[in-house]
């Protein structure tokens, strides 16, 4: 289990679920360049400037 | 009564301001449809029939007045149940959203008000926007209007399957992944997922806050324009919302396709995840139509479908996980098992995983803009499969993530799932068409150039007499 803190309720009550919804975590692959700025919110809104 | 059901926005709204259709008469018929045969359905979760009758005797005596508001005046829509309507329930269909009173409308709704339309309910959905058809909550799921054994697509199920129905002539709903266009296609129907930041969220329960967007849902690719027209704009109270000032969406509705190009992302469903037989065949004979009425189309290469979805999905659980994290952490037997299962999935990304697809965000969303920069708009399937039986979790499990609407979640560009066809068995078929941001004008010029030549719009439901399944404990 990666990290269970506050779902002690919920491991309890569903414990298959938590550890099904722990196994579907999967990594991302690496990105081209680790630096590449990420998308925020007030980016989306100023998509047109992409285009 | 079956032919008021099945006016459009825009017929209604002619006759409305001719005066040859009383709004109170149009509300009666829906009310008494919805009254008939939504039991079958489960399309609403509130019908709001005095407050409906009440809304539609005003714009009558308004109208006879002299104060025609404009296309929607008197005009019938129903609501996703997670936007706010002052003074009533925001259920989200959830058990943990029963007490629930919205103090404010959503900026949505007050714009619906003031342009005149009439609410005539609240519509069922996936819980929170996410999960899938539930038998485990207060409300059972909306049902199939081609067949009620299957699903309607979500998470706006009640939104499709009411308008396809014929109980309202337009609703809204909202897309974090494809929960606009999944019922519209679903359903056989159009929907719209707007460019981000075009429409308001503001009064709007989140799922994932940069993937979230508001959507019309209607019969006919102008009606879907003239619902996008009264709620795009600017909204100082939604933090994501653009101040670029709204197109003119109806100016060239009428203008065609001839000599436009299109690039058609066909790896999507050839190569990534091949898409059902029906499915792609029915998008292949709309590339031929788009062809024969004069535009060009060719293949064009973005990302792979998978990345797409793998990035959304990310940012999507992460952001919802947020959102859902205390009522996780301290009821979360309030939830329907399979809403509980996605949102709980959000518990395990590392906060760098979410800045990594944040970053992957930029990398695609800028080569998608680039490949695609040449034309005017692009095609792609909405689904990649068929709807599945309701009662089939497994099933349901393997089909709802087999689509191609995430990519434009992501990207935030605008996409409308317009119908492209049935099975033999009479299910909807659908694909995409996206624009660039913020032109919705040139994606409904298309779709309506399409679905006139088409005529695909004009079917009807056959409301079957076939027993519904049922619900599965």
């Amino acid at each position: 289990m990666v990290r269970v803190q506050g779902l002690e309720r919920a491991l309890d009550l569903f414990p298959d679920q938590v550890r099904a919804a722990a196994e579907k975590a999967r990594p991302l692959p690496p990105l081209p360049d680790p630096t590449t700025e990420p998308v925020l919110v007030v980016d989306m809104r100023s998509r047109e400037m992409e285009r | 009564m079956s032919e008021l059901a099945f006016l459009s926005v825009a017929e209604a709204g002619k006759l409305i301001r001719q005066k040859q259709l009383s709004p109170a008469e149009l509300v009666d018929a829906l009310l008494a449809r919805i009254d008939r045969i939504d039991a079958d359905y489960n399309a609403f979760i509130a019908v709001l029939a005095d407050r409906s009758r009440k809304e539609a005797a005003e714009a009558e005596s308004e109208i006879a007045r002299g104060r025609y508001r404009g296309p929607l005046h008197g005009i019938p829509y129903g609501l996703k149940d997670l936007i706010d309507v002052a003074g009533l329930p925001t259920t989200c269909h959830s058990k943990l959203r029963r007490d629930h009173r919205a103090t404010a409308d959503a900026t949505v709704q007050k714009r619906l008000r003031e342009a005149g339309a009439v609410l005539v309910g609240k519509l069922s959905l996936h819980e929170f926007a996410t999960g899938g058809p539930a038998f485990d909550l207060p409300w059972p799921p909306a049902r199939n209007p081609w067949d009620r054994n299957l699903h309607p697509g979500g998470s706006s199920s009640g939104s499709g399957a009411a308008v396809a129905l014929g109980m309202v002539p337009a609703a809204l709903g909202t897309d974090t992944g494809g929960s606009v266009r999944n019922p519209a296609t679903c359903c056989g129907i159009v929907g719209l997922k707007p460019t981000y930041g075009a429409v308001s969220r503001s009064g709007v329960f989140p799922l994932a806050f940069s993937l979230d967007h508001v959507g019309p849902i209607t019969r006919t690719v102008e009606d879907n324009a003239v619902l996008f027209a009264a709620i795009a704009g600017h909204d100082p109270a939604d933090p994501g919302s653009a101040e670029r000032p709204t197109s003119d969406v109806l100016r060239d509705l009428e203008k065609g396709v001839q000599g436009l190009r299109f690039g058609l992302i066909e790896h999507f469903y050839r190569d990534d995840s091949p898409g059902q037989s029906d499915q792609v065949a029915a998008i292949e004979r709309a590339v031929e139509t788009l062809r024969a009425l004069g535009a060009e189309v060719r293949p064009v290469q973005v990302a792979p479908l998978a990345r797409w979805g793998e990035v959304g999905r990310t940012i999507l659980q992460a952001e919802a996980y947020a959102v859902h994290q205390r009522d996780l952490q301290e009821r979360p037997e309030d939830y329907a098992a399979l809403t509980r299962s996605k949102l709980l999935a959000g518990a395990f990304i590392p906060a760098s995983e979410y800045v990594k697809a944040l970053q992957w965000r930029r990398l695609l969303t800028t080569e998608f803009m680039q490949a695609t920069a040449e034309f005017d708009a692009v095609l792609t399937l909405s689904s990649l499969e068929l709807p599945c039986k309701v009662d089939d979790p497994e099933e349901v499990a393997r089909t709802y993530e087999r689509q191609c609407r995430m990519p434009f979640n992501v990207a935030g560009a605008p996409a409308l799932a317009v119908p492209t066809g049935f099975t033999d068995a009479g299910v909807p078929l659908g694909m995409q068409i996206v624009g660039k941001p913020f032109d919705e004008g040139m994606v409904y010029r298309v779709a309506h150039a399409f679905c006139q030549a088409t005529g695909l719009a004009n079917r009807r439901p056959p409301l079957a007499a076939q027993p519904a399944v049922q619900a599965a404990e």
